[in-house]
């Protein structure tokens, strides 16, 4: 193989493959990225640790077709320190591949693996229904949601979140089991069913391809009126998503999401509401004073107050008080303040509105308006349930 | 000065049956295994005066007092009240420093601008765990951890022993020797040859004599009976890992063997938790293989257990991880960390089966408890054995 790519494209491409790339797998080929010639002018960049695959497509001057797995991280370091401008990449025989910079005496010599060795890459089975969601929408649904996918890997079910186009809503749903978050946006037209469990890992590379694409507009097709879209694709167990030059695949974790609409508090009969950035402010100058064991602290309302305390035997106790807009009984309640200060951090809003039925039900949180750019508005819905604390 | 309670629980494990049966109260009680080659792991005051004490063969406790009623242990129930004992004690000082599941040292220095002096806190703990667990406890009050064990000792049950600072040395003066902890059946003899009885005796001594008489520890003894103590007393902490390991006599050669393996660890290290009161998030797992290479592989669960199912589960969730096919392996081992003695709370989708695992783990380590360690195990992990 060998051929000459700009080093922008080579290391836009390079530095995504690198949360893909399995270093710690006992197949050593999936800490490789795939370089492979495709067609006459194009480099084919890939990664892949059998569940997420991760492929893209830079121009550029082939002189000699053929492929090789490269070290990803060791291609990522020599291509960020290559001077701007071409880079030549050529192979030998037994896989050694030369990166040279054209222009300049700058080279690098990496061992690699024949490209046969690396695993074939998923490919959408012919006619597969897909589904053209902006890239603002699905960074939405995941910058409000992903912080509550359970960590657990034991748990597959948890630990990743649940995408759902109903109708004309598309949805996305994460749990650990203590909190829930649910984020909903109508895209106006467009009906359609599908619904997937994608793997935290997966959710974590998907926010990276966001908010690239939107950081950098350019880098590949965009929609009818100009915002950059994603192709979604559901295919047997995997999905695909395309767009920014890029296809990321993912296969789908194959369980049940718990019934989650059955945990949303419906009867909930005290509501508060509360300066969003006073509460986070306080939440979470009290949950420094709190029990490392438990994060734990309580919220105590009185009309109009609400006092936010803290008890650690180790480091004594913390205390702040703001005013909220609440009239109901007097009631205390406990939380881990972590918790509620992911929610908060995730939205815009100026207000948020706390919703409380008995102090060891889940509380609901909802963004409740005062901004120009509301989380509440007419067609996108968040909310995010808590489940409390025995302080 | 420095003001350190020791509180210790009078009859604990006879007391708490008395408490939970009425049929048993003021009747003599001994907590043990049924067999009479069991042990006495507890007497109830009623049995005392009989002879009857802890350690005791049952065979003996039974011959000196005939009527007295065994009761088999339940230790999840005594560290379930121990729970309640050791939250009463951490409502007045963070300083606690827990010898056992009914015993405690506390350092209260700081706590009596708060709930006043030394005595005054013994009191109200002494009232507390009356009032909240229907027990009693005996308290002593001192300067030192070994002057107020002593004190503690001195006057039970329902003792409150305090001694002034100042007042240490004149305390001990009287006292007989085998009151010190670690001067028993073999040490007191040895010292009663040469005249010694009382601890005044000990502390009026050349410490060269003791040293010679007890070796390297006679120094200690000696400052000890002076009532010269600055050991601090250190707060309870959870270990940072438990496990357990093993090293097959064969090496393991299939992913089930070494599955299997894992269960027989998971049992053990459940038992750990479960006996010490503590839940654990994280699993590793360890494999060594024939040539002597290690891997670990580890599993971080949303939700703290102790129960050998779910780390069975966790650990194997991570043999895909390892490679396993042909290999050889030797040993096998299960390692738990980020340590809880929290209890995990309800979720927003409880799973009933989750308290039920705990119950079966906590009813495992009880048959184990009364039988040693063959009493009860799993089907799967007969055939090993």
């Amino acid at each position: 193989m060998e051929l000459t790519v700009a080093k922008k494209d080579l290391l836009r491409l390079v530095t995504r493959m690198q949360g893909v790339a399995e270093r710690k797998s006992t197949m050593p080929v999936l800490s490789n990225v795939l370089l492979a010639v495709d067609g006459p002018n194009a480099l084919r960049v890939a990664a892949t640790d059998l569940y997420l695959a991760l492929f893209g497509r830079i121009a550029g001057e082939v002189h000699k077709g053929g492929s090789v797995a490269v070290p990803a991280k060791d291609l990522f370091e020599r291509v960020k320190m290559m001077p701007d401008g071409p880079i030549h990449i050529a192979t030998q025989d037994n896989s050694t591949t030369t990166l040279k910079a054209t222009g300049s005496a700058r080279r690098y010599t990496l061992r690699g693996m024949p490209g046969d060795d690396f695993p074939p890459l998923p490919t959408p089975a012919e006619g597969s229904p897909t589904l053209a969601l902006e890239v603002d929408v699905l960074k939405a649904l995941i910058d409000k949601t992903h912080f509550s996918i359970s960590t657990d890997e034991t748990r597959a079910h948890l630990n990743s979140a649940l995408f759902e186009w109903d109708g004309d809503t598309v949805r996305m749903v994460t749990t650990d089991g203590h909190r829930l978050s649910k984020m909903e946006v109508k895209v106006e037209g467009r009906q359609a069913s599908a619904t997937m469990l994608i793997p935290l890992k997966a959710i974590q590379e998907l926010r990276r391809s966001c908010d690239e694409m939107l950081s950098n507009p350019t880098a590949g097709p965009e929609g009818k009126d100009g915002k950059p879209t994603l192709q979604i694709t559901q295919s047997g167990s995997s999905a695909f998503f395309q767009g920014g030059g890029m296809t990321f695949s993912v296969k789908l974790v194959d369980a049940q999401f718990p019934p989650y609409s059955q945990v949303i508090p419906q009867g909930a009969d005290k509501t508060v509401r509360a300066p969003r950035v006073a509460f986070a402010d306080a939440l979470k100058a009290v949950s420094v004073a709190a029990s490392e064991r438990t994060g734990g602290v309580k919220l105590s309302l009185t009309k109009g107050s609400m006092r936010i305390t803290s008890e650690s035997p180790e480091s004594g106790d913390g205390f702040d008080e703001i005013p909220v807009e609440y009239s109901g009984p007097n009631m205390s309640i406990g939380f881990n303040a972590k918790y509620f200060l992911d929610v908060l951090a995730s939205i815009t809003d100026d207000e948020v509105e706390v919703s409380l039925s008995g102090e060891l039900d889940p509380a609901v949180l909802r963004p409740a308006g005062g901004t120009t750019k509301s989380d509440a508005s007419s067609d996108r819905q968040f909310l995010a349930v808590v489940m409390p604390m025995r302080i | 000065m420095r003001q350190i309670l020791h509180i210790d629980m009078d009859a604990f494990y006879a007391s708490v049956e008395q408490n939970d049966d009425p049929a048993l109260r003021g009747k003599p009680v001994v907590v043990g295994g049924p067999s009479r080659r069991g042990v006495v792991c507890a007497a109830s005051y009623e049995a005392r005066p009989f002879g009857v004490h802890s350690a005791m063969p049952m065979g003996e406790a039974l011959r000196l007092c005939p009527k007295a009623i065994v009761v088999a242990p339940r230790m999840a129930r005594y560290a379930e009240v121990s729970g309640i004992v050791f939250e009463i004690f951490g409502r007045f000082t963070p300083l606690v420093e827990g010898l056992s599941l009914d015993e405690a040292f506390l350092d209260v220095t700081r706590s009596q601008s708060l709930f006043g002096d030394g005595a005054a806190i013994a009191r109200q703990i002494k009232d507390a765990v009356r009032r909240e667990t229907g027990l009693v406890a005996s308290a002593g009050v001192a300067s030192s951890k070994f002057v107020a064990k002593i004190a503690s000792d001195l006057k039970k049950p329902d003792a409150l022993v305090v001694v002034p600072a100042g007042e240490e040395a004149r305390f001990l003066d009287p006292l007989p020797m085998e009151r010190m902890w670690g001067i028993g059946n073999k040490t007191a003899p040895r010292l009663r040859e040469v005249g010694l009885r009382t601890i005044g005796d000990l502390a009026r001594s050349d410490p060269r004599r003791l040293t010679g008489l007890l070796g390297s520890w006679g120094r200690e003894v000696h400052a000890l009976a002076r009532g010269d103590d600055d050991r601090d007393v250190v707060p309870d902490v959870a270990p940072k890992s438990i496990g357990s390991e093993e090293t097959h006599e064969y090496d393991l050669t299939s992913r089930e063997a070494v599955a299997e393996s894992l269960l027989d660890r998971a049992s053990h290290v459940a038992q750990r938790l479960v006996r010490e009161g503590y839940w654990a998030r994280v699993v590793t797992v360890k494999l060594k293989y024939a040539d002597f290479t290690l891997l670990t592989r580890r599993a971080s669960l949303s939700e703290a257990v102790s129960d050998t199912q779910s780390l069975y589960e966790a650990a194997c969730g991570t043999l895909d991880r390892f490679p396993l096919d042909g290999e050889r392996v030797r040993l096998v081992g299960i390692s738990t960390s980020e340590i809880t003695d929290v209890a995990p709370g309800p979720t927003l989708f409880s799973d009933p089966a989750a308290s039920k695992r705990r119950k079966l783990e906590e009813l495992v380590n009880d048959v184990a408890v009364r039988y040693g360690d063959v009493g009860i195990t799993r089907a799967t992990l007969l055939r090993q054995k």
